[in-house]
């Protein structure tokens, strides 16, 4: 059990609160993929143990998904930080 | 073929609310509200200008704009605004909204039958929903302040726009079981 600070509520809340969401930054692959393209796209993930990256979504709060990088062995959370700030950032 | 009539029901207008009726702990669930959801992202082109129209002030995350008495205005999430307002107002305001909102990215929705409304109040009223709730209701919910969070495993919404008491929607589906967990859960202080 963990708090998480949601970057849109701007509060920390139980973990309760939200739902994991899956990897995140994977990329579609082009329409024009191979079969075995698509179907990494769909099933294969990366399944780190150490510092992830990952979506959690703020479902019972905000309903919005955000970024967090954890370490899923400590449980630390090392940040938190939204789609759009990512995208201001790059 | 029967003709379809509608009727007016809450969703815990079956239950015996004497037994939730003392000092110490006192809920009632309110008949005379509606609820709209209004999507829209302020800075949508024309959103400021149908906004104002309307009366309705963007609420900052996790409080409220206006008042129960025409419309309070609850921030939910980044772009949705949960609207209580009383129930005989509620289809004239849709209907504004949707005539100001007209060519706006945005969706006005009547939520109205969606949820149980309830009003909170007596001396242990904290200690009752701190039974059920994750969130710190006594210590990080002041006045004109909204949270949506997890209660007796239900998500409710929950708000305060008076001292003395809380007021808390959750869910029509929901609404029994979270009733018998607050019947449970204020045992003691009857
Ligand atoms: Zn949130």
């Amino acid at each position: 059990m963990f708090l998480i600070r949601c970057p849109y509520c701007g509060e920390a809340r139980e973990e309760q609160e939200f739902s994991y969401a899956g990897e995140a930054f994977i990329q579609r692959p082009p329409l024009t993929c191979s079969d075995e393209e698509w179907g990494d796209y769909l099933f294969k993930r990366k399944n780190i143990k150490g510092v992830t990256t990952e979506q959690w979504l703020h479902s019972a709060g905000c309903r919005r998904i955000f970024v967090m990088e954890r370490n899923n062995v400590t449980y630390e959370i090392l940040s938190i930080y939204t789609f759009e700030s990512k995208r201001g950032a790059a | 073929m029967a003709k379809f009539e509608p009727q007016f029901a809450t969703a815990l207008e079956q239950q015996d609310f004497n037994r939730l009726n003392s000092a110490a702990f006192k809920v009632q669930e309110l008949r005379d509200y509606g609820y709209v959801v209004l999507r829209v992202d302020a800075n949508t082109e024309g959103a400021a200008h149908a906004l104002a129209k309307l009366d309705i002030s963007v609420p900052e995350p996790l409080t409220m704009t206006g008042s129960l008495d025409s419309h309070l205005v609850k921030w939910i999430g980044p772009s949705e605004y949960g609207i209580t307002l009383p129930l005989a107002q509620k289809d004239a305001f849709i209907k504004a909204a949707k005539e100001a909102l007209q060519g706006v990215f945005a969706a006005v929705v009547d939520n109205s039958g969606g949820y149980s409304f309830l009003h909170i109040s007596g001396t242990q009223r904290y200690e009752v929903l701190s039974k059920l709730a994750l969130y710190d209701l006594r210590g990080q919910l002041p006045l004109g302040k909204v949270v949506s969070t997890i209660a007796a495993k239900s998500g409710v919404i929950v708000y305060r726009v008076e001292e003395e008491s809380l007021r808390l929607m959750v869910r029509w589906s929901f609404a029994q079981h979270f009733w018998n967990a607050l019947v449970k859960a204020s045992e003691e202080y009857r």
